[in-house]
């Protein structure tokens, strides 16, 4: 079979995926992408700007740009809505995708250098006692973060009225050894904290309640964001037990107040969890078509981390090599597309 | 004179290394230059030595020129000399201070930075005062915010420790930082070998060091709700992690803008990962922030990515032309002091330098004497259209405002359109103009606008922290209040005039501020009454 020919291949869409084909495409470089999604942006396009006034550097709309420049590109091809069949991994590669919910046939592309930047899955907290899935008003990060991209307003999905009180909670399917999930998602304290201080910035009597374990830093401002925080946010360092609903939706949480120290019950309207970051469920079987291996925790390593695999022509960015804010997936990005440039010259694919 | 250097990197650290090698082994001639006097000759990293240069004890006096070829003086053992480079990559590796004062303690034999603690607990040297198992106490982000990246070396010095034989580890903190990869699993380790961990909000522990040089610990446990005391036959304390102290100087000379820590970078995520506000001049690895070794190579490659992008011509599309009219210029230096990205250079004329432009505007609506101009066609094109065109207003009818909002093509802009996709309807006499930057609409915009017919005028820019120009909000949200002044004079009232702040994904609050803006105009009624248009 006779397969189009593209330079670059990039499997997933997402911050990383089009930083990359950015940096990559401005060196003449034909680049095809393929996204499991309908459309390209990826978790990170989810976030909405969390400025209060002045820019708190979340990086949201650094993920917004690369989108918009990636649909400039002329030699940049977007095939979205597809899923890879196979891929055959000899000099370079031959991958096979079919189109997920259209009849369109079954298509295939030939690539000199294969990028992987799958990026995550967040942790389904459907088996938390939080009663994710059966209370309306329990929300990931994430679905709230679509709640306001929507509406431009964080509003309670029972009734659609602003919540008086919020609760966060951290590190839901993080740092916890019992579910396999013994890391840090690392991105969740300043995503939620961010959050939490748009909430209040928007709505200033909204009361927050930050349930936590330990508040990882993020950002360069980290220190000075964070003392203003603990003034407007009140900061709780335990994990509620379990949330029961009560009339009129609210919900009731259960927790171990340390400063009491003694076990109580609050009442919030509505709980945010900060669902933690786990491996792309299609990992597996991507790594098993490629003849390579995943860490433990289910991510890729990192391309130069086998010399072998780096001279195959394959590399790995962004999420896809474990938990990564948006500013550090496109760091991550920039050095695969100098590694895949350099790899293009050194196989004379390339002028560099 | 042909450029010497396809770029010039300060600093000698892995990162500043590995960034010389990856652009030598593209072909590109590099020299390295190291602030500080080397004893040794510095030798350039092994198998480039044709094509990397390095120079120890090098002192930058001046850097001018523009982007592709800078001309920069140094001083070298007295002498003076001109070397030209075509870019410049800022690559000083950090230092790390001790944090001894943070926790009340001095440093001592048995007090130690984590930096000392690595090469003393580690290599069976160190002893126990009584003679039985050495108790060590590990202190980490209390007091001060500590880095992920030293906290993950605290962690694994202490889990390492603990493994040893007849070491007995105590872990105190405010915060388990443990965002690094494999730190939480560092740390459930050092617990199954023993160390005990203890975590701080409001009551800290007290530490003194006692007269036969051990440490005394007394803290108050939250949890088990007693107050217990430990003494420690050594302390190994965190650290902070600054900038190289010659970034002072470098970003002086190279006028760079920096962060509030001092390193290189504004704290503005449009220059990342490694731009800085001067075209050709980049940041690199711990020169821009704090990282892990791993972090500052890989900022390395995307750093050499960017210098490659910059000298191959791809980094910079066509920009509109800024140009000084030297007979109305009166040297005031407003200019000069209002460029962000160091373009203007006094030659002795005030002169634009084409290759450090950024078009940004900042300049023209700053100066005094209009002697600046921008050659950006839209703008002048859609004030004269409005001039030229009808006032969509229905005799009969109600009153349909006119607005211009003066959009900065990067944020309003954008979020204008998403606004449009995402299906708002937008004003009817909603006009908007574009800039590259806010920062680039002046008072005579404003008021031009009024003149050609808007009832109302809005300035839409960035959030202030997020600008391409730095200051471009700053900047027009004075302008806008300086306009608002000349309206209040004139009767015609400040209100008509607003400014707003937006990012490039707000499209739902773009449509949301021009319709409350359109609101208050239309209660507003137009500029001229029909009374007074018919007097006049």
């Amino acid at each position: 079979m006779n397969l189009p020919e593209r330079q670059v291949v990039i499997v997933g869409a997402g911050v990383a995926g089009l930083a990359a084909a950015d940096e990559i495409a401005r060196w003449g470089v034909a680049v095809t992408m393929l996204e499991e999604a309908p459309r390209t942006g990826g978790h990170a396009s989810r976030y909405s700007c969390k400025a209060l006034g002045e820019c708190v550097a979340c990086g949201a709309c650094l993920a917004d740009e690369r989108r918009r420049r990636v649909a400039d590109r002329e030699n940049v091809t977007i095939l979205a809505g597809v899923r890879i069949s196979t891929i055959e991994n000899k000099v370079g590669f031959n991958i096979h995708y079919e189109h997920r919910n259209s009849q369109e046939p079954p298509g295939g592309l030939k690539a000199d250098a294969l990028l992987l930047t799958t990026g995550f899955q967040p942790y389904d907290p459907s088996d938390k006692p939080y009663g994710y899935r059966r209370f309306p008003n329990v929300l990931t990060l994430l679905d709230a973060e679509d709640r306001l991209q929507r509406e431009g307003v964080l509003t309670c999905p029972s009734d659609g009225r602003p919540p008086e009180r919020i609760a966060f909670i951290q590190c839901v399917g993080s740092r916890d050894s019992r579910i396999g999930h013994p890391w840090c998602s690392k991105i969740c304290c300043g995503a939620a904290l961010r959050m939490a201080r748009l909430v209040q910035y928007r709505r200033p009597e909204t009361v927050v309640t930050f349930f936590y374990i330990d508040v990882q830093t993020f950002g360069k401002n980290f220190q000075k964001y964070y003392d203003q925080t603990r003034r407007q946010v009140r900061m709780v360092r335990a994990i509620p037990g379990d949330i029961v609903q009560s009339e009129g939706q609210r919900l009731q949480l259960a927790y171990f107040d340390p400063d009491a120290s003694r076990a109580t019950e609050e009442p919030f309207d509505l709980v945010i969890l900060s669902a933690g970051i786990a491996p792309n469920t299609d990992n597996p079987s991507l790594a098993d078509m490629l003849g390579v291996r995943l860490n433990a925790a289910g991510f890729f390593h990192p391309h130069e981390s086998d010399e072998g695999r780096k001279r195959s022509g394959l590399f790995t960015a962004g999420a896809a090599l474990g938990p990564m804010s948006i500013a550090e997936s496109i760091d991550s990005a920039g050095k695969a597309a100098w590694d895949i440039m350099n790899y293009l010259k050194s196989n004379g694919l390339s002028k560099f | 004179m042909p450029t010497q250097y396809h770029t010039l990197v300060f600093g000698n650290g892995e990162c500043a290394r590995s960034l010389a090698m990856g652009l030598s082994g593209r072909g590109l001639k590099v020299a390295m230059a190291v602030a500080a006097p080397v004893a040794d000759k510095l030798e350039p990293p092994a198998g480039h030595g044709d094509t990397i240069t390095s120079w120890a004890g090098t002192h930058l006096i001046a850097c001018q020129g523009q982007p592709g070829d800078f001309q920069l003086t140094v001083e070298q053992d007295g002498r003076r000399m001109v070397q030209r480079a075509g870019s410049i990559v800022v690559a000083e590796q950090p230092q790390q201070i001790p944090n001894f004062a943070v926790y009340g303690l001095s440093s001592s034999g048995r007090v130690l930075s984590i930096s000392q603690a690595e090469a003393i607990l580690l290599d069976g040297k160190a002893a126990s005062t009584s003679g039985g198992a050495i108790h060590i106490l590990f202190l980490n982000d209390w007091n001060e915010h500590c880095h992920p990246v030293t906290a993950a070396r605290m962690l694994r010095l202490c889990k390492t420790v603990q493994q040893l034989p007849n070491r007995h580890t105590v872990y105190m903190a405010g915060h388990l930082k443990v965002s690094v990869e494999g730190m939480e699993a560092c740390c459930q380790a050092a617990k199954a070998a023993g160390t005990m961990f203890f975590k701080f909000d409001r009551q800290r522990p007290q530490v003194q060091m006692l007269p036969d040089g051990r440490v005394q610990a007394s803290c108050w446990d939250d949890t088990t709700r007693i107050t217990f005391t430990m003494t420690f036959d050594y302390v190994v304390v965190d650290e902070k992690i600054t900038p190289n102290s010659t970034l002072d100087h470098l970003s002086r000379v190279l006028r760079l803008d920096r962060d509030l820590h001092g390193f290189v970078q504004s704290d503005n995520v449009q220059r990342l990962s490694n731009a800085t506000n001067r075209r050709g001049i980049f940041a690199a690895g711990g020169a821009r922030a704090v990282m892990s070794p791993e972090e500052q190579l890989s900022d390395a490659a995307h750093a050499a990515l960017k210098v490659s992008e910059f000298l191959a011509g791809l980094d910079k599309g066509e920009l509109p032309r800024v140009e000084i009219d030297t007979a109305r210029c009166a040297r005031c230096l407003t200019c000069y002091r209002l460029c962000p990205h160091g373009a203007i250079e006094m030659l002795p004329r005030m002169t634009v330098m084409p290759q450090a432009c950024q078009s940004c505007g900042l300049c023209m609506a700053g100066c005094p004497n209009r002697a600046i101009q921008v050659h950006d066609d839209q703008l002048t094109s859609a004030l004269q259209q409005m001039m030229t065109e009808e006032a969509p207003r229905p005799m009969n009818g109600p009153f349909i405002p006119r607005l211009v909002a003066f959009c900065c093509r990067r944020s309003a802009l954008p979020a204008r359109d998403m606004a449009v996709s995402a299906g708002h309807r937008l004003p009817d006499g909603l006009v908007v103009v574009e800039g590259l930057c806010g920062g680039r609409f002046s008072v005579t915009h404003m008021l031009s606008a009024l003149e050609a017919g808007a009832d109302g005028v809005l300035v839409l820019t960035c959030h202030p922290g997020n600008c391409h120009s730095e200051c471009g909000p700053t900047n027009a949200s004075r302008r806008v209040d300086t306009a608002a002044q000349a309206l209040a004079l004139a009767d015609i009232g400040a209100e008509r005039l607003h400014f707003g702040t937006l990012a490039a994904n707000m499209g739902a609050e773009f449509a949301r501020t021009v319709e409350q803006f359109a609101q208050r105009i239309a209660s507003l009624g137009p500029v001229m009454s029909e009374q007074t248009m018919r007097r006049s």
